[in-house]
């Protein structure tokens, strides 16, 4: 009896740590895969067809997409300049250079909001440079 | 009749009015003078080619842009993103198209199809977030953690940043 309990305490001291052993390995493994879908991601942007697209043509878009923002919503949504510059590197810097598309500002009036605290207005003035605004009320 | 030879070495031929709506291939064509010599296009592929062909032939007669039409600046505001429901539907294609449609405008020079592929993308822009866009154009956020950070105290007017 004695040795067969001692028998079944090592084959239970063998069991937990082949669940040990496993459970690394699987946590290996996740991290392994995490890892490769976040580098398969990142191919996959790169083969990304809007990338082959040179600087000007982005400028067009941007000019496009940034007929007005309307800065009183409180959604990123209806501001497409301050949303294309929070994609990705490139799209800021692009963003950043093209002033235009921060100059056609619409406010709503009705909506409830004290000019000296709007700083998403300064943020479009400033980046507005001295192109000519277009301000709708 | 022009002859044009794509990258994948097809040859098309198109009425030298339509063919012409291309700016660069109405400047070759005066530059080369009457010749049947097939006109290389190594930055078209025959599937791109077919498209832009198309939608010469649709847009045939109409005038073309002044060639020193101002792109910049003052042009850039009050665009309107109407596309008419002939472009519309012909635009209609994969992302990979579309894409490749907009660089074959941009190459050949046809501004009218250019302003159309450019239109579509931004349309499909408009009303989406950022992580909207990446997804949708499979975008990799590469900011820095300052970028980051600074893109956080920007956003801070917006509720569903």
């Amino acid at each position: 009896m004695s040795r067969t309990l001692a028998d079944l305490d090592k084959d239970l001291e063998d069991c937990n740590f082949e669940i040990y052993r496993v459970q690394s390995e699987l946590h290996r493994l996740e991290a392994r895969r995490q890892h490769l879908e976040k580098y398969a991601a990142s191919l996959c942007a790169l083969r990304s067809p809007i990338r082959r697209l040179p600087n000007e043509t982005f400028l067009s878009i941007f000019g496009f997409a940034c007929d007005t923002n309307e800065l009183t919503s409180k959604r990123l949504e209806t501001m497409p300049a301050l949303t294309i510059s929070s994609v990705c590197s490139r799209w800021r810097s692009l963003a950043k250079s093209l002033p235009d598309i921060w100059s056609c500002i619409h406010i709503k009036m009705y909506t409830s909001f004290s000019l000296p605290s709007f700083p998403i207005l300064d943020l479009y003035l400033a980046s507005s440079q001295q192109s000519p605004l277009t301000l709708t009320l | 009749m022009v002859t044009l030879v794509t990258s994948d070495n097809e040859k098309f031929t198109a009425d030298k009015e339509v063919a012409e709506r291309s700016v660069l291939i109405k400047n070759m064509l005066e530059d080369v003078g009457e010749s049947d010599q097939p006109i290389p296009l190594p930055n078209v592929s025959s599937s791109v080619l077919k498209k832009v062909l198309e939608y010469c032939e649709h847009h045939r007669g109409e005038p073309l842009p002044a060639a020193d039409a101002d792109t910049t600046q003052d042009d850039t505001r009050k665009r309107t993103t109407d596309i008419s429901e002939w472009d519309q539907k012909f635009i209609t294609v994969d992302q990979e198209m579309l894409f490749e449609i907009i660089l074959a405008a941009n190459y050949l020079d046809i501004k009218s199809l250019l302003d159309v592929g450019c239109k579509t993308v931004a349309n499909m822009i408009k009303g989406k977030t950022p992580e909207e866009i990446r997804k949708l154009f499979n975008i990799v956020n590469d900011f820095t953690p300052e970028e980051e950070a600074q893109i956080k105290k920007e956003n801070e007017w917006a509720e569903d940043r």
